[in-house]
């Protein structure tokens, strides 16, 4: 095997491993004007590039989380990539056709809604927190400290139970 | 939703998954456009684009204005010169703007870093936009003045609204801009 086949099948067992990281990161930062295909394809590219700079200093979740939280801040609508063939919009299993399906799918819906006139950094940290993340790998990823997460996160969820408050009136 | 809600939403998130069907495609081809290295990151595409940009100011602004003004229209050489001047602030401009993207790893950096550099990269382009248009005001006006004087009253009515409306906008698109980049680094120096 080649060191380029190497590197790809090392790239593709990632993607494969962190897909649902990937995807949730997108899925929070998307909006009408960045898709989560455009996203997905756009972090895709950045852990590309990074791969062969990343040392392992640091936990291969936490590179990815903020890889892809940088790339999604950082985005900017150009020239799109040649699109893929198959539509990420329904890449994760949010609803079926229960009632409880349907529910749910209301319910992120409603997050995502009150998640996207947060600030940047406040979405990157309630992304992480809604994955469970411990704050000290919050903190890693934000260069924030860990006391700072803790009162920023108390700051959002408080914002987010008044705009769910708001919502529901 | 209640903070209790709001930890129920969150245990549903932590138990969602990717439809492994659809990724598995998509990784697929997007693994094989990076291997071939037909797909670029946004900021690599953004700064050959705006070289480009660059060697077209440069080029550009002076030839049109050589060939058509200067020999075709037979306009002063003073405003072929003013042109000539403003195809290279604008090619200058573009030129820092690439050496402003390429200087920092936005990626690499902490989320706190990234978005500062980036809330500075906006307000540096919105203030650009703004001296742009005042730019562009100051180059295309004496054209207007002057076909007015070849008999053409319309280009200078349609110049002037052209103008009216484009600083409108560009007011409107630079306020926008100051307010987002401003917001976000009070936020973080907060």
């Amino acid at each position: 095997m080649t060191e380029s086949m190497a590197r790809q099948k090392q790239f593709e067992e990632l993607l494969d491993t962190y897909k649902s990281l990937i995807v949730k990161v997108c899925y929070i930062y998307s909006s009408p004007q960045a898709t989560v295909d455009d996203l997905y394809q756009e972090v895709a590219a950045n852990l590309w590039t990074g791969l062969s700079h990343f040392r392992g200093d640091a936990k291969v979740s936490t590179w990815i989380y903020r890889t892809a939280i940088n790339t999604c801040i950082t985005w900017v609508r150009r020239n799109r990539h040649a699109s893929l063939n198959t539509s990420l919009d329904g890449a994760m299993t949010i609803a079926d056709d229960t009632a409880e399906g349907i529910e749910r799918e209301r319910r992120f819906k409603m997050l995502h809604d009150m998640i996207a006139d947060l600030l940047p950094i406040e979405k990157a940290i309630v992304t992480m927190w809604l994955d469970d993340k411990p704050y000290s790998d919050i903190a890693a990823v934000t260069g924030l400290s860990v006391a700072n997460v803790a009162t920023r996160l108390h700051r959002i969820k408080e914002k987010l139970s008044k705009r769910a408050n708001t919502q529901e009136q | 939703m209640s903070e209790n809600n709001l930890d129920d939403i969150r245990r549903e998130w932590q138990s969602l998954s990717a439809d492994t069907k659809k990724l598995a495609e998509a990784n697929r081809i997007l693994v094989a456009r990076l291997a071939a290295e037909k797909a670029t990151s946004k900021q690599q595409n953004l700064r050959r684009q705006y070289r480009i940009f660059a060697v077209v100011s440069f080029l550009l602004l002076p030839v049109l204005a050589y060939t058509g003004l200067y020999k075709i229209l037979e306009a002063p050489l003073w405003m072929c010169l003013l042109y000539t001047a403003g195809g290279i602030f604008f090619g200058v401009a573009d030129l820092c703007f690439v050496r402003m993207i390429g200087s920092v790893d936005y990626i690499g950096l902490p989320t706190c870093e990234a978005v500062a550099h980036a809330s500075r990269m906006i307000l540096w382009q919105a203030r650009l936009r703004a001296i742009g248009i005042a730019v562009a005001a100051v180059i295309v006006a004496p054209l207007f003045v002057f076909m007015y004087r070849m008999g053409k009253p319309d280009v200078l009515i349609g110049g002037i609204a052209g103008l009216v409306i484009g600083a409108v906008l560009g007011t409107l698109k630079y306020n926008s801009m100051r307010r987002m980049a401003r917001r976000m680094l009070a936020d973080l120096e907060s």
